[in-house]
């Protein structure tokens, strides 16, 4: 098949679960012989969406990468009032919702290719839901367009425009089952070729923690959280469930993380905090699994791949119970604890220094569930099944 | 009698759950007739339903015709979370209210502490308190503020303090997992032990605020900065509600007196 991959990021540097995940299945559809074009922009930085990158024509490991540069926001002042007002739920028209969307980045160039060239692609593949690339690509050639959401419930989810995305094409990717039935609330009607694809992370070769460690001076045990430093991301509130848990409890770990994002450590967790900053891809399995547990205090996922990736590594994840997608892994895969408080989280903490051998079996849990449900394997062959589905509907 | 129990009983449950278990079980063998009703619908009730806020009170309503007495629990979620509103909070209560006076007999258990955003007291619980027969709490601290609610008599309060680890209740010591490594229940066993030590915490903090040991508004406090404080739009809903209560009450006692009764 001829397939075209449309993210609004890729390439090094980049980091979100979104497009590690385009990324990885566009590499991984064209290990399996696909012919896979990624179609997206010159951006490396969500915030600023800057191009950063040089627009044009290149490669990575058998994937054909075609960049073209963002154009900005015509009104900053606009563009924040109007997401100050999304932010709050207001209704919004139709034409201050388009806005908003144009609010962030545009790439007419990207559009233009894609309108061009779409008779040529079996089918089209979008992600996440709430990007230009997406809300405008989607409307190219909806009957062989598949969108992968990346769905969270926040407000962004229930404007007019992601609904009429998500009911407008042929069908969508969901990464997980909360993610389908969040997707149903928002749009009753739904693509009508949906299904549950899952993701997966490359699986490791080998772990090094002790390196890991040594390479980093780490020299106690330590907690870890991987990724996006955002409120969004719920990175603020760990840091606060984390200073009440070490003041009430004897722990003995420190908090280590890495990802992207300033860390703003407060004075009074100076020396517990371990700010790593961005870490290179081939650095982060002996990341997690030098870790004691992984900590997950963010509410807004739809798949969640730094917790795929801890169990992976054998190493328990300790996880915000109000997300209902990774209360859902650590329910089905009995491999993980969630807190619904600052209390619960100290509780789930001292659980991990004080019953070792409990919380490894819990790992060895999760560690099998990834293995069952998301492997590359397992979820290409979701992938292609769903491909083949899209493909046949807009061939008859 | 008929009576029928609400709230959370095991499985899986936590020692909360197990308590009021327990007590359904106490009346069974005492010779009525228990029905569960449960938010949770992997426990062994009778019946399910989703009872957060104004739920609560529409599914006690609905059952009331079958049963005499009502054993209700009062439990985190259930009516009341901690993000919910004044508005929520005084709609839940004065249902709960409503409802409640269907039943001849009504006992409200307690979690500890008291899981009701901005306290026991307010205009919109006041009564539904001080008209329960029986109100069971599970500390000397709760019992207080429940006297401290207008109407609330002494007679009806009582204490019932859960079992301690070591004398036969649940323990919530990490080491009672040992040898349970390998089990299916591994995951449940420690979520309901983090869950009952968290909240042995949570008492252990009520216990210091009220002996002055700690400010109250502490930041693992669910409800600090909730006042139970009632204004603008959500007092005129109350306001509504309350107003065409008693005109039906007025109604009613002329239309009885007219008829010639008392």
């Amino acid at each position: 098949m001829h397939l075209a991959f449309v993210a609004p990021r890729y390439g090094p540097g980049v980091v979100g679960g979104s497009e590690a995940v385009m990324a990885e299945a566009a590499r991984g559809l064209a290990r399996r012989g696909h012919d896979v074009e990624m179609l997206t922009t010159c951006a490396k930085s969500h915030f600023s969406w800057a191009n950063e990158f040089e627009a044009g024509v290149g490669e990575d490991r058998g994937v054909t990468i075609r960049r073209f540069a963002t154009v900005p926001a015509r009104s900053r002042v606009t563009a924040t009032r109007l997401e100050q007002r999304v932010q709050r739920s207001d209704p919004l028209t139709p034409a201050e919702e388009l806005a908003w969307v144009n609010g962030r980045f545009r790439v007419p160039d990207l559009y233009l290719h894609l309108a061009r060239r779409a008779h040529e692609f079996d089918a089209i593949v979008l992600s996440p839901y709430l990007f230009w690339s997406t809300i405008y690509g989607a409307q190219v050639a909806p009957e062989r367009t598949i969108v992968m959401p990346c769905l969270h419930d926040e407000p962004y989810a229930w404007l007019d425009v992601v609904r009429s995305t998500l009911s407008s094409v042929a069908g969508a990717w969901f990464l997980s089952e909360p993610e389908h039935e969040l997707a149903h609330r928002v749009a009753p009607a739904l693509a009508p070729l949906h299904a549950v694809v899952g993701a997966a992370v490359e699986m490791p070769t080998a772990y090094d923690p002790a390196g890991f460690k040594r390479r980093h001076g780490l020299t106690r045990p330590f907690v870890l959280y991987a990724g996006r430093r955002e409120q969004g991301k719920g990175w603020r509130s760990l840091l606060a469930g984390f200073a009440a848990a070490m003041a009430s409890h004897e722990l003995p770990f420190d908090l280590v993380t890495f990802g992207v994002g300033s860390a703003d450590v407060p004075a009074e967790l100076e020396g517990l905090v371990v700010d790593l900053g961005y870490l290179d891809a081939d650095e982060l399995p002996d990341a997690f699994a030098a870790a004691d547990a992984l900590v997950q205090p963010s509410v807004n996922e739809s798949f969640s791949r730094t917790v795929i990736e801890a169990w992976l590594a054998g190493i328990p994840v300790v996880a915000n119970a109000a997300s209902p997608v990774v209360a859902w892994h650590c329910e089905r895969s009995g491999g993980g604890l969630t807190y619904a408080d600052e209390r619960e989280l100290g509780e789930c903490l001292a659980f991990v220094a004080a019953a070792p051998k409990a919380a490894a079996s819990l790992a060895e849990r999760g560690r099998s569930y990834v293995l069952k449900h998301y492997t590359w394997d397992v979820v290409l062959d979701e992938m292609e099944r769903s491909l083949v589905t899209v493909v046949g509907s807009w061939q008859r | 009698m008929r009576v029928l129990v609400v709230g959370t009983v095991p499985p899986p449950g936590g020692p909360a759950a197990a308590r009021l278990g327990a007590a359904a079980s106490v009346l069974a063998a005492q010779g009525d007739t228990v029905e569960v009703l449960s938010p949770d619908e992997r426990s062994a009730a009778h019946h399910h339903a989703r009872l957060g806020g104004v739920r609560l009170a529409a599914q006690i309503a609905r059952r009331s015709r079958r049963f005499d007495a009502l054993v209700l629990a009062i439990e985190p979620g259930l009516p009341l979370g901690p993000d919910d509103d004044r508005l929520t909070r005084a709609l839940s209560l004065a249902a709960l209210d409503l409802a409640c006076r269907r039943f001849r007999r009504v006992t409200v258990r307690f979690a500890s502490p008291v899981p009701i955003p901005g306290g026991v007291g307010g205009r919109a619980s006041e009564g539904l308190w001080s008209r329960a027969d029986e109100l069971v709490v599970e500390s000397e601290d709760d019992k207080e503020q429940l006297l401290a609610v207008r109407g609330c008599r002494a007679e009806r309060v009582r204490v019932e303090v859960p079992e301690r680890r070591g004398t036969g209740g649940p323990t919530t010591d990490w080491s009672s997992l040992a040898g349970s490594e390998g089990s299916e229940e591994l995951r449940e066993r420690v979520q309901a032990l983090v869950r009952a030590r968290a909240a042995q915490a949570c008492r252990l903090d009520a216990t210091g605020r009220a002996l002055g040991s700690a400010s109250p508004g502490q930041v693992n406090d669910p409800f600090a900065g909730r006042a139970p404080r009632l204004t603008g739009p959500g007092a005129t809903v109350v306001a509504r509600v309350v107003v065409a209560r008693l005109v039906r009450e007025v109604r009613a006692r002329s239309g009885s007196l007219r008829s010639g009764q008392t």
